[in-house]
Order: C-alpha cells, then sequence, then structure tokens
C-alpha cells in the first residue's frame, strides 16, 4: 500500500516537474466563464425552450386541424324529414337511389328508425313520446375525395327526389374550424415572433454587458497588434459556445417537456393530447422531420444571434479604440 | 523614427495637457522621458503607441503620419512597438506565460514556435518559476517584470516604457535597465518615462523632461 502510495507521489511529482518545464499549450484568450455569459446562457436557455414548445404547438394546431377539415370534409349527411302523405322509408330509398347514381360517392348507410331514436333518447329521454314522434332520419355520405361530387347538384337532386330531404355538407363547422385552426396559428407564430424579438434584445443586452466585462482584454490584444478580425474571431467563439449549449439545452427541455406531457396524457385516443404529442415526433416519416428540422432551426437560430450581437458589440467596442 | 511638431493634446474641454510639444527621435537612440507627475508624461507615451490622437500638430512614426494611417495599418505598426503599462495591464484569467506570450499569439505563431522563446525571456526576468501562475498571487515586482517581458517578446523596433522599474530593487532595476540596453544594442529604439532620478543619472542617455506640457532637452 504504502509503495503504491509512494508510486503515485513520485507520478505527481513528475508531473509537476513537466509542468513548470512545459507549460501547457495556451488556452482561449477570452475568458470561458464569466457571469454575464451564464446568465445568458440561462436565458437564452429559457427562451429555447419556450420557442421550441410554440413550435411544437404550432405544428399539433396544423396537424389536427388538417386531420378535423380533411375527415368533416370527407363526410356529408342528408336528412329526410317526414312528412304528411309521404312514407318515410319510400323517401329514403329515392335519396339513396340518388346517391349511388352520383358519381364521387364512395358509399352512403342510411340509418333506420330506431338508430335515429336512440341518437335522439340523450336529450329527450327515453319515454313512449318518442315511438310517436316524427323522428327525421339520416343519411351518412362518404365522398371520394380524389373526386368529390357537385354538392349544389347533388343536394338539387336530393331536394327533387323527395320533399323534406335536405344535404348537410357540414360547411359551416368546416369553416368555423378552419377559422379557429387559423386564429391558434395566428396566435402561435404571435408568440413565436414575441419570443424571437425577447430573445434578440436579451442577447443584444447581454453580449454588450459580457464584452463591456471583457473591454480590458480587448484593449490589451488590440495594443498588443491584434487585428480587429482576430479579436473578433476570438470572442465569436466563446459566443458560438454560448448560443450552441442554450439552444440544445432548450430543445432538450421541450423534448423532455412535449415527453412528459405525452406520458401524463395517459392512454392514446385518437384526437387526444398524447396522439398529437406522439404524432408530432412519430408520424409519417415527411412530416415528422418536418417537425424535427423546424426544431433544429431554434439552436441553430440561437448560434446566429449570438454570433451577430457579438461582432456588432465587438466592433462597437474596437470603433472607440483609436 | 518619431517626429512630433507643436503636438497638441486635450481631453474633451479640458485644458491642454500637451502643448506644441516637439521632438525627433533617432532610430536606435535612447532616451529617458521626466517631469513631475501629471506633466503629461503617460499622455504622451499613449499618443506614441495609438492609444490616443493627438488635438493638433502631426506625429510621425517609422515615417508615416499617424493622422492618415488607416485602421486596418494600424495592427502592423502597432506590432513594431512594445508597451511597458505603468498599471501592467496584464490580463488576470491568463498564466504569467500566457500574458507574455501574447504579443506573438495575436500575429499567429504557434505554440511550438513560441515557447522556448517565451521561456528564455521568463527567466531572464526571473520569473521561471512562476510560469503558470496567474497575475493576482504575482507580486508588484513581478508583474511589472511580466509586463517588460511582454513588451519585449516580439523584438520591437520601440520600445515605449511607462516606470518600468517602479516597483522594483535597485538590484533588478538595474538587470532590468540591462535588458533594454541590450534591446537598444541590438536596434531598437527606446525611451523610458520615468521618475527615478538615480536610474536617469546612471545613465548617460539623453533626457526630455516635461513641465506644464511643454517640452525641453538636457544632456
Amino acid at each position: 500500500m504504502v509503495a503504491v502510495k509512494g508510486v503515485a507521489v513520485t507520478a505527481v511529482a513528475a508531473k509537476e516537474v513537466a509542468a513548470k518545464v512545459r507549460p501547457r499549450p495556451p488556452g482561449p484568450i477570452v475568458p470561458t466563464s464569466t457571469a454575464a455569459l451564464r446568465t445568458m446562457t440561462i436565458a437564452m436557455s429559457a427562451m429555447c425552450f419556450l420557442a421550441c414548445l410554440a413550435i411544437a404547438g404550432l405544428v399539433m394546431v396544423s396537424a389536427a386541424a388538417s386531420a378535423w377539415t380533411s375527415r368533416v370534409g370527407s363526410e356529408l349527411t342528408v336528412q329526410v324529414k317526414p312528412s304528411e302523405g309521404v312514407d318515410t322509408d319510400q323517401a329514403v330509398e329515392a335519396v339513396s337511389a340518388v346517391l349511388e347514381a352520383t358519381p364521387g360517392i364512395k358509399r352512403h348507410y342510411a340509418l333506420s328508425r330506431n338508430d335515429s331514436v336512440e341518437l335522439l333518447k340523450p336529450w329527450l329521454g327515453a319515454g313512449a313520446m318518442l315511438e310517436d314522434l316524427p323522428v327525421p332520419r339520416l343519411i351518412g355520405v362518404v365522398v371520394d375525395g380524389q373526386h368529390p361530387p357537385d354538392l349544389d347538384r347533388l343536394a338539387l337532386a336530393i331536394e327533387a327526389a323527395t320533399p323534406g330531404a335536405s344535404l348537410d355538407s357540414h360547411r359551416r363547422w368546416q369553416s368555423e374550424m378552419v377559422r379557429l385552426a387559423s386564429a391558434l396559428r395566428t396566435v402561435g407564430f404571435a408568440i413565436l415572433a414575441v419570443i424571437a424579438a425577447t430573445a434578440a434584445a436579451l442577447v443584444a443586452y447581454a453580449s454588450r454587458g459580457a464584452l463591456e466585462a471583457n473591454r480590458e482584454t480587448i484593449e490589451v490584444l488590440y495594443l498588443a497588434g491584434a487585428r480587429d478580425r482576430f479579436i473578433a474571431s476570438q470572442v465569436e467563439r466563446r459566443f458560438l459556445k454560448t448560443g450552441l449549449s442554450a439552444g440544445l439545452i432548450g430543445l432538450i427541455g421541450a423534448a423532455g417537456a412535449l415527453a412528459l406531457v405525452a406520458g401524463l396524457a395517459g392512454e392514446r385516443e385518437s384526437g387526444g393530447i398524447a396522439a398529437a404529442v406522439q404524432g408530432l415526433m412519430f408520424s409519417d416519416f415527411g412530416d415528422s422531420s418536418r417537425t424535427l428540422a423546424l426544431l433544429g432551426l431554434v439552436p441553430l437560430l440561437t448560434t446566429v444571434l449570438c454570433l451577430t450581437s457579438a461582432r456588432l458589440a465587438v466592433r462597437r467596442i474596437l470603433r472607440t479604440m483609436f | 523614427m518619431i517626429r512630433l511638431d507643436n503636438v497638441g493634446l486635450r481631453y474633451g474641454r479640458g485644458p491642454e495637457i500637451l502643448r506644441d510639444v516637439s521632438f525627433e527621435l533617432a532610430q536606435g537612440s535612447f532616451t529617458f522621458l521626466t517631469g513631475p507627475s501629471g506633466a503629461g508624461k503617460s499622455s504622451l507615451l499613449r499618443l506614441l503607441f495609438l492609444a490616443l490622437k493627438p488635438t493638433r500638430g502631426l506625429i510621425s512614426l517609422f515615417g508615416r503620419d499617424v493622422a492618415v494611417l488607416r485602421r486596418r495599418e494600424v495592427p502592423d505598426m502597432r506590432r513594431r512597438i512594445g508597451v511597458v503599462f505603468q498599471d501592467f495591464r496584464l490580463l488576470d484569467h491568463l498564466t504569467t506565460f500566457e500574458n507574455v506570450a501574447l504579443p506573438l499569439r495575436v500575429q499567429g505563431k504557434r505554440f511550438e514556435d513560441y515557447r522556448r522563446d517565451v521561456e528564455e525571456l521568463l527567466s531572464w526576468v526571473g520569473l521561471s518559476g512562476q510560469a503558470d501562475a496567474y497575475p493576482p498571487v504575482l507580486s508588484g515586482g513581478e508583474k511589472q517584470r511580466a509586463a517588460i517581458a511582454r513588451a519585449v517578446i516580439g523584438k520591437p523596433d520601440l520600445l515605449l516604457a511607462d516606470e518600468p522599474t517602479g516597483n522594483v530593487d535597485p538590484a533588478l532595476a538595474s538587470r532590468l535597465m540591462r535588458l533594454f540596453v541590450e534591446l537598444n544594442r541590438f536596434g531598437t529604439t527606446v525611451l523610458i518615462a520615468s521618475h527615478d532620478s538615480l536610474l536617469i543619472q546612471d545613465s548617460k542617455a539623453p533626457v526630455m523632461t516635461l513641465a506644464k506640457g511643454a517640452l525641453t532637452w538636457s544632456r
């Protein structure tokens, strides 16, 4: 044990001697860690985290909106109201015949009277009165998304086939959803714009502070004959590290938060939060790679922002010398 | 090498620190600059190492009028000038070795190429054992020697030193003076601003005296 300790001590002593004889290669000229840069890394990480979440939210809203509108748009409903002297079953058959003859319709299915009564029960109660009421009949229609029928002509043909029949194309719902989705998208972009503007102001302020703290270093370099380009590159190297690490910390944090949300949201139900978050990363290859590319832009843009800001701040300081 | 014609300097709207200062230093000359505190010695040196522009008059360095010097030409001219600052201006986050090597590093020289020169110079100024120490742990005299080593490492054509022996004992002061004399012998023009009358008396070099912003020659 003693011998081992002795060897260790000798090795340390030899290292110390070597270090004295041969100074280690020089480290960075601009201090690697200053309070201003540390604060900037933390603040920028938070900004990147928020930006990643905002982008993820935007992608989810866009995906959900297009899924809703395509689903709603691909389905139509024909309502056949009972009227005096008209056999409702015959009226449904007449409408079915019109639908059969119309190109662009994949399939259609008529709900029976009992099915229609079942649909009304939650609102009207299960009383015997329902059996006596003139309950409208519904026909579900699935259209061919690639070659949809002319809905105006179809509506006229249905109305002509039987009185009291009408076509509901869900256009109102669709337009409401599109409007809601576009409002959410606008809000998302506004949040992103606010984050970007705040981040730019923060970086400009922090880099100016960080460089003012390093003014002595910059001055000494300048007086030692360093060219502006050399000084800028030394400073930018430091800011490159700051921007990149802040961007990556924000991105990883946001990915963790999204994973947490997906986990906490429980079962993956179609249209639920978990499905939306999981779909964000693991949907079709094209979609998820586009999302990842968008999120990957965040650290990249943060780095560019930090570098640009550092360059401007260095130039500002150098302009005051000679 | 250095020529000043009717140079005047004032800071902002304050009084004129230097008034109609004119002199010429030949290449390879060794000169002292002395005068009471506040006479403008440091300001004159700052004009000479291009940290200030004169309010009026002409300054010519290495045959170039500094007033028409382009900004991108300044670093090349500065590399020909070694400066010992009164307040040392060592960078606290760099070791003594790194501080001394700084002028060579900013010129793009590689560590392997300048390592031996820096080590030799550190040994000459008695700082071999402090190569890896940081300035905050150095004594005033050690800092001064490191600052001198940094000023001379690039073998400058012109050496400007502001009170270079102010913090060292007489023995070390005369050793440092020998370093300046040695540099001068190899062709470096030396201008030393000092209060140290003994040091100036020991030397046979010409002396410029600044008083109330005006310059007079002796010797």
